[in-house]
């Protein structure tokens, strides 16, 4: 198997990277551990409007709601709001992100781009000390792909740049550690993002309260890393939501998905 | 006896890689998407325990 780029990981980094690659002209494959792009969500259902500057999504099926602002609660409860007036670049979109991811891996593929799923990079193709491609096990099969460039856009625990020789190894104090839940039946139709503050609340980061529109909202926590116990980003969440009436009201029919950013 | 190992339960592990990116001996792998302790390079420093989001992380024999 012989490609001008191999990318490892088809996140939107991996995707979006592909997409050019292979628009300029480059023979481009994706290859993807997980049997499905997207799927689980991981972090990343916030982000701001200027993604629509870079003209690299098609349609709207991605965008659960629009929102036009956000507000900021402080550890006593003060509320600031930035509004889509003061803050222009803080409106933005909450996401069904398995879709968003689908829909650039899409652009990918139309630029001529190749996806392979349920394929797990195992190892670096090396010759005389020169990466020459990637080695990488579809289901039971190893398999080399060749590759002048390789892009190693396998996330936060990327193994791509550890066999190149890069320390990849992250501090506890420069990661935040995060779980959320996408929660149904809860009282969150409004215009904001909601970001709550405190040490006691989520020492060294936030929750935030997303609505998704009708009554569905991703509800998260991250924390520092370094200022986390065991299972404490969980149990913070979790006494969050029960301590908040309009997210209070959830049935037992959540999902839960844990995630990480920096 | 030598150090206590981290092992992960994989029943409550949600594969978010977070205790990849942090152990310093590369010891945790993706293993049939959950995270996986290599035994042998583990030396017991916590550092995984302590990150996991949903306690899926634990010493062995707890």
């Amino acid at each position: 198997m012989e490609y001008d780029v191999v990318v490892v990981g088809s996140g939107p980094a991996g995707s979006v990277t592909a997409r050019f690659a292979a628009e300029s002209g480059a023979k481009v494959l994706i290859i993807e551990r997980r049997q499905e792009v997207g799927v689980p969500v991981l972090c990343g259902e916030g982000i701001s409007k200027q993604v629509d500057d870079f003209k690299v999504l098609k349609g709207r099926r991605w965008i659960a709601n629009n929102m036009d602002g956000a507000r900021i609660f402080s550890p006593d409860g003060t509320m600031v709001k930035l509004s889509a007036e003061m803050a222009g670049n803080e409106t933005g979109y909450v996401l069904y992100r398995d879709i968003f991811d689908q829909e650039l891996a899409r652009g990918a593929a139309r630029a001529g781009a190749n996806l392979m799923l349920n394929t797990c990079a195992v190892n670096l193709l090396k010759e005389n000390g020169k990466i020459k491609g990637v080695k990488a096990r579809h289901f039971d099969e190893e398999i080399d792909i060749k590759a002048d460039v390789v892009v190693g856009a396998d996330g936060v625990e990327s193994r791509v740049g550890r066999w190149a020789g890069m320390k990849t190894t992250l501090k506890p104090s420069d990661l935040e550690i995060c779980v959320q839940y996408t929660l149904a039946n809860v009282d969150v139709e409004r215009e904001y993002c909601d970001f709550y503050l405190g040490k006691k609340i989520a020492p060294g980061g936030y929750v935030w309260v997303f609505p998704k529109g009708n009554d569905v909202a991703n509800v998260g926590i991250g924390i520092l890393a370094s200022l986390s116990k065991p299972g404490l980003a969980t149990s913070l969440l979790d006494k969050f939501i029960s301590s908040h009436p309009a997210e209070k009201r959830r049935t037992n029919s959540f999902s839960c998905r844990s995630s990480l950013c920096f | 006896m030598g150090k206590p190992k981290a092992i992960v339960e994989r029943e409550l592990c949600l594969a978010c890689g977070g205790c990849i990116s942090v152990c310093p001996q590369d010891a945790i792998t993706m293993v049939a998407r959950k995270a996986s302790v290599n035994k042998e390079n583990c030396i017991g420093c916590e550092i995984c325990i302590k990150t996991c989001p949903v306690a899926a992380i634990c010493w062995e024999g707890n």
